[in-house]
């Protein structure tokens, strides 16, 4: 059972430990991902998605390890309480660096390093903004008014007429294009630069309602990479015409404003995006703690249960051995440390007491067949046989001498040579015989005792005594 | 992100666009010429607040016409004989002040001075050619489905994930029906 649960622990620890490096990978592509990395960015949300479900999984395991503990710790089994101790301990060392290290990564990442840079970079971006639309301003204002005298110049009414003037005005003034069009924007005349370009970019709605309330419009407008001052103007004299005119920007104002809207224009939408990218940078960072301290509960529990496997294998070992179950080997851990030093000893300690036992019981079977033999002899015997111990006591006595001497040496047995014959006269003369004999304990004896049986005449008995050594003292027998 | 993805986050989170804004197609036309179908309609593109905040800070907003000519009672297994997805951007330039919408199957880009003006230009399909009619069985029924979309893909990077899990981004017509008439 106990080398089950070893395997079962190494077996779990091998697919959460591939879990782990799963995640791990996992969220190296996603921190790539949040650091403008194309390619992986399309998988940020799948990769988040994988690793809140491994989170998940791993927070799974952890409950249940959880709830196990809890229940081993209430029912006292074997190493609960010091797997308790050892999560915990582990889980704390684990968890506070964690903890430490995220809080001052979050509060660098939510303004440590924007603080430093706080150097009013909008406010700059702006001001180069507003001053690109100021120096075009002055461009536009010079081109509006041009314009308006343009239209007021214009005194025609025929069609054709008019479309000759606004050619010619397009030319003097060197305009892009230059349209004639009605108050709903209708077309009357047209002169564009390009001469296959026959058709004329219709003001837009705005632009019409604005100058339908009698307000000029002028504005930049790009076509391609060339930016242009599009003017519109609704006839101050009240005629139901309105004037369009494209007219070119300078080269150079062209290049540097292009630079000046590409540049203001990322800046914009990076600046805009820096707090999307700081939720996404802290979303990652969380996602980071979240992995390190489900992982440090895990690997606590983990390194715990496999510490304590031998000891806990230990004290059921222990308790088994002091319930005389002699049979039980550990498991060896496979490293070689101190404690499979410990369990190595245990299990050599329980086959030498194994061994030892086993033993003892062959003497012992070994004695009582000498016993049993001895006794079948000397219960066959026709010779009455008494045996006395080093302080003259009678220890055992065979059936014959009982009926040589007409006596249950049952009720006499234990008794010392000195109360022998307390109830009993037979026994009485033949202690008073053996007394000396006996106390004279090394040299064997023999001689002849007579008995007087009261009116059923006398014995007359040869006896002989011969010590001999036991090693719990001397022994005689008679 | 791979679209099954997309479409179990979405129902994951299920959440409606707070604002009320959504897109819808207001106008469909569908009219028979010599060898084929042609298409006109209007999509109303109302942005999102975030939608809005994020086209006024320079951030490009891609939308995806997809259109889908196909039998009314089909087998899953029978192709469409028609299928096309249109790409249009809007992007606003702060310099000019003004916004432009890109048609980025042609590559044509037009300027607006308003925003109304820009996404009502940019919901208008003037005159696209459909299906040919040697393309459909006749005697069969026609339908075309269409569906207008916010493309999150399309947006930048640190927007992505916060517009498939957040609020505000989900901007769709969802799929409509409309006869293809013989």
């Amino acid at each position: 059972m106990a080398s089950s649960t070893l395997s079962r622990l190494r077996l779990g620890g091998l697919s959460v430990g591939l879990l782990l490096i799963l995640l791990l990978v996992s969220l190296h592509l996603m921190s790539s991902a949040v650091q403008n990395s194309a390619e992986l960015s399309r998988y940020f949300v799948p990769l988040l998605i994988f690793n809140l479900a491994g989170m998940f999984v791993l927070f799974v395991l952890i409950t249940y390890n959880s709830i196990r503990l809890i229940r081993q710790y209430l029912r006292h089994s074997a190493g609960s309480r010091l797997t308790l101790r050892m999560v915990l301990i582990f889980a704390f060392i684990a968890l506070t660096p964690v903890g430490v290290v995220y809080y001052y990564s979050f509060s660098f990442l939510q303004g440590g390093i924007d603080s430093w840079f706080d150097v009013k970079i909008d406010q700059a971006m702006e001001d180069a903004r507003e001053l690109g639309q100021a120096s075009l301003d002055l461009n536009q204002r010079v081109w509006l008014k041009y314009t308006e005298q343009q239209l007021l110049s214009i005194a025609d009414t025929s069609e054709s007429a008019l479309s000759l003037t606004i050619a010619r005005l397009r030319q003097q003034s060197g305009a892009l294009e230059l349209s004639l069009s009605d108050l709903s924007g209708q077309i009357i005349a047209y002169s564009n630069a390009v001469a296959d370009e026959l058709v004329p970019a219709k003001p837009d709605d705005y632009i019409l309602q604005r100058l339908r309330e009698g307000n000029s419009y002028v504005g930049l407008a790009r076509d391609k990479d060339e930016l242009m001052i599009r003017v519109a103007v609704a006839d101050p004299l009240g005629r139901a015409m309105i004037i369009q005119g494209l007219y070119p920007a300078s080269e150079r104002v062209s290049v540097l404003s292009e630079k000046l809207e590409q540049a203001y224009n990322r800046y914009k939408e990076l600046s805009f995006l820096r707090q999307s990218l700081k939720r996404n940078f802290s979303l990652t960072l969380f996602l980071v703690l979240i992995f390190a301290v489900l992982s440090a509960v895990w690997a606590a529990f983990f390194s715990a249960r496999r510490l304590v496997a031998p000891i806990a294998n230990i004290a059921a070992g222990t308790k088994a051995v002091a319930g005389g179950d002699y049979d039980r080997q550990l498991p060896v851990p496979r490293r070689a440390d101190e404690l499979a030093f410990l369990v190595a000893s245990f299990n050599a300690m329980t086959r030498r007491i194994r061994q030892a036992r086993d033993q003892a019981d062959r003497s012992q079977r070994e004695v009582e067949g000498q016993r049993a033999y001895l006794e079948t002899v000397l219960a066959r015997l026709s010779s009455g046989v008494l045996t006395f111990d080093a302080q003259r006591k009678l220890r055992t006595a065979n059936p014959a001498a009982g009926k040589i001497l007409g006596v249950n040496m049952n009720q006499v047995a234990g008794a010392s040579i000195a109360n022998l014959g307390q109830d009993s006269s037979v026994l009485r003369q033949f202690a008073e015989g053996l007394e000396a004999p006996l106390r004279e304990m090394q040299n064997e004896w023999r001689g002849e005792l007579t008995l007087l049986f009261g009116g059923e005449g006398r014995k007359v008995l040869i006896c002989r005594t011969t010590p001999f050594a036991q090693p719990n003292g001397r022994m005689l027998s008679v | 992100m791979n679209k099954p993805l997309a479409l179990l986050l979405l129902l994951l989170i299920g959440l409606a666009e707070a604002n009320g804004a959504s897109f819808s197609v207001k106008e469909v036309q569908i009219s028979k010429v010599d060898n084929g179908y042609r298409l006109n309609a209007r999509i109303d593109y109302a942005l999102s607040d975030k939608a809005h905040q994020a086209l006024s800070n320079g951030v490009p907003l891609t939308l995806k016409v997809r259109l889908v000519v196909e039998k009314v009672w089909r087998g899953f297994w029978e192709t469409s004989p028609f299928s096309q997805t249109l790409w249009f951007q809007i992007r606003y330039h702060a310099l000019t002040e003004l916004y432009r919408v890109v048609d980025m199957q042609s590559g044509d880009e037009q300027n607006f001075v308003t925003q109304e003006a820009a996404l009502y230009a940019l919901g208008e399909i003037n005159n696209l050619p459909l299906v040919r009619l040697v393309q459909l069985i006749p005697g069969e029924a026609y339908q075309l489905r269409l569906r207008a979309d916010l493309d999150i893909d399309s947006l930048p990077l640190p927007l992505q994930p916060l517009a498939y899990l957040g609020q505000g981004w989900k901007l769709t017509t969802g799929w409509s029906q409309w006869p293809l008439q013989h």
